[in-house]
């Protein structure tokens, strides 16, 4: 889903940016969250709209928005005192989602993010932070959305299941077209795994394009307060003051081999 | 230095299969270990929100044997997003634990946290939330502090922040403290760092030393820091001989 914001006016500021489609599209700065709002449509619609490069209709509204699920930086407490099975229901029931078998659904949508079925008798509340976090990524499966937003979630995994989530996601994209945004503050994380990124600052897109071509904009990044990525940050360094002609890479093995020939 | 904590041989569920350590006086200390490792659960037991019968000594003493009050003024300990607050400002709550206006002060001042005084709870965000849960358990000075990865509310640069903090408070106060983060990079603020991996500790000593077991960290499948990292290979490769925190520095080591 392609969704293209034009002159979009939100909390005193205009936005005009792009979410690619089949994508996973980072988003970070300050006022990173006014995107998802627009995008959400949380407030009164004031500019122009194209998903999918047609202009969105103010009767078209409800339809857009069932695309979408959210996934928030925490679980909502109110499903604290549900066991799980009770919060996948209460969530069909919620989106008004109307299935044959529902618990297949469940099921379906729990073993999605690698967590068997016995725990769907476990309590939210006995779960630990990361285990709430697949939950939440499961409960935003049962609607079968075309476009996941997810706020901030990677410091509460390890890097393996952050591999895993991650391979999880570029496979909804590669075998379901699905289209991911990913808020977030770690530029680290941004650079390593986003195709397109989106940096806001004072109430206005500060830049976006190509994840690699945008934060490798060290100079341009720095004056604007934005966190270098690490490997970047040490491959600036090395261009700028030894002159030495090595490339950015995502792989830090990678960055070995090109450091071991120019050395 | 006496020990301030001693587990022995824990066992919980399948959780904990004897794991042991054992904390010193005045030490400040990372516990780290994969997801579900039981970070959070090691803390709960020590902070006695879950009952073991398991041989667990703090200051020489069984935790069980404390009365619920002598306890919890020995022992505090902060999970984000697991407040309570009595009253509606931070000055108001911190007036039930504290009258020394001058200690309030340096805590505030310490955590650069000034602004946040007079503010209601109500209007605070999470990392506001967070730092006066902090600020509150400071003030009342515990001799063993436990906190839950403060990273999953504060960002990198922040928590390294507070973590500087914690280090000269403890000094100070001749507190212990007993951190868990899933973020290894954090550990470099404390003495000793542990990581938990099927139910014991597999991997001990300073943090430094211990983050360049590259191999292992890898396995257990947690995140080695970027420059340590790029340092414990550049050594494998005979480009440098010590690990380099600096990206300045290291520049400057690959190519004088």
């Amino acid at each position: 889903m392609e969704i293209k914001v034009t002159d979009y006016h939100q909390n005193s500021g205009i936005y005009s940016f792009t979410i690619q489609d089949k994508t996973i599209n980072g988003i970070t700065g300050i006022n990173q969250f006014d995107i998802e709002e627009i995008v959400l449509l949380k407030h009164k619609y004031k500019g122009l709209i194209a998903i999918n490069n047609q202009e969105l209709k103010k009767e078209d509204i409800n339809q857009y928005k069932q695309l979408i699920s959210v996934i928030k930086e925490q679980i909502d407490k109110k499903y604290y005192s549900y066991k799980v099975y009770e919060c996948m229901y209460e969530e069909l029931k919620r989106k008004k989602i109307d299935i044959k078998d529902p618990k297949k659904k469940i099921i379906d949508s729990l073993t999605a993010v690698d967590l068997d079925i016995s725990y769907l008798n476990r309590n939210i509340r006995d779960l630990s932070s990361s285990e709430k976090k697949l939950i939440q990524l499961s409960l935003a499966f049962l609607s079968n959305p075309e476009l996941i937003i997810i706020e901030e979630f990677i410091n509460k995994f390890d890097l393996k299941t952050e591999k895993y989530i991650m391979l999880l996601l570029e496979r909804l994209i590669e075998n379901y077209g699905k289209t991911i945004i990913v808020i977030s503050n770690n530029t680290d994380f941004l650079y390593q795994y986003t195709s397109h990124i989106i940096i806001t600052k004072n109430q206005e897109v500060l830049v976006e394009g190509k994840t690699p071509e945008v934060l490798q904009r060290v100079d341009f990044l720095k004056r604007n307060g934005i966190k270098i990525p690490e490997k970047v940050e040490l491959t600036y360094i090395a261009k700028k003051e030894k002159q030495v002609k090595i490339d950015y890479h995502k792989d830090v093995r990678d960055m070995i081999k090109d450091i071991y020939k120019h050395v | 230095m006496k020990e301030s904590i001693i587990i022995q041989d824990l066992l919980y569920w399948d959780l904990f299969d004897n794991l042991s350590i054992e904390i010193k006086e005045n030490d400040f200390v990372t516990v780290s270990g994969p997801n579900n490792c039981g970070k959070t659960t090691l803390l709960r037991i020590l902070n006695r929100e879950i009952i073991t019968d398991n041989d667990i000594l703090v200051f020489n003493n069984d935790i069980n044997m404390y009365r619920i009050k002598d306890y919890s003024e020995i022992v505090q300990c902060i999970i984000p997003e697991e407040e309570s607050f009595q009253e509606e400002t931070l000055e108001e709550e911190l007036l039930l634990y504290s009258l020394d206006k001058k200690e309030i002060e340096e805590v505030l001042k310490g955590l650069k946290c000034k602004k946040l005084h007079k503010k209601k709870f109500a209007s605070m965000n999470k990392k506001e939330i967070l730092l006066s849960q902090l600020i509150i358990t400071l003030v009342q000075k515990p001799q063993i502090l436990l906190i839950d990865q403060l990273s999953t509310i504060l960002e990198e640069k922040e928590t390294i922040e507070v973590l500087k903090y914690l280090n000269s408070y403890r000094e100070k106060h001749n507190t212990t403290i007993l951190y868990t983060t899933l973020n290894l990079l954090e550990s470099l603020e404390t003495d000793q760092l542990y990581i938990i991996n099927n139910g014991k500790i597999d991997l001990s000593g300073k943090p430094i030393d211990v983050l360049q077991q590259d191999n292992k960290i890898n396995k257990i499948g947690l995140k080695i820091p970027f420059m340590i990292d790029l340092s414990v290979k550049l050594k494998d490769y005979e480009l440098i001989d010590e690990v380099e925190l600096d990206k300045h520095r290291m520049v400057d080591l690959l190519w004088k």
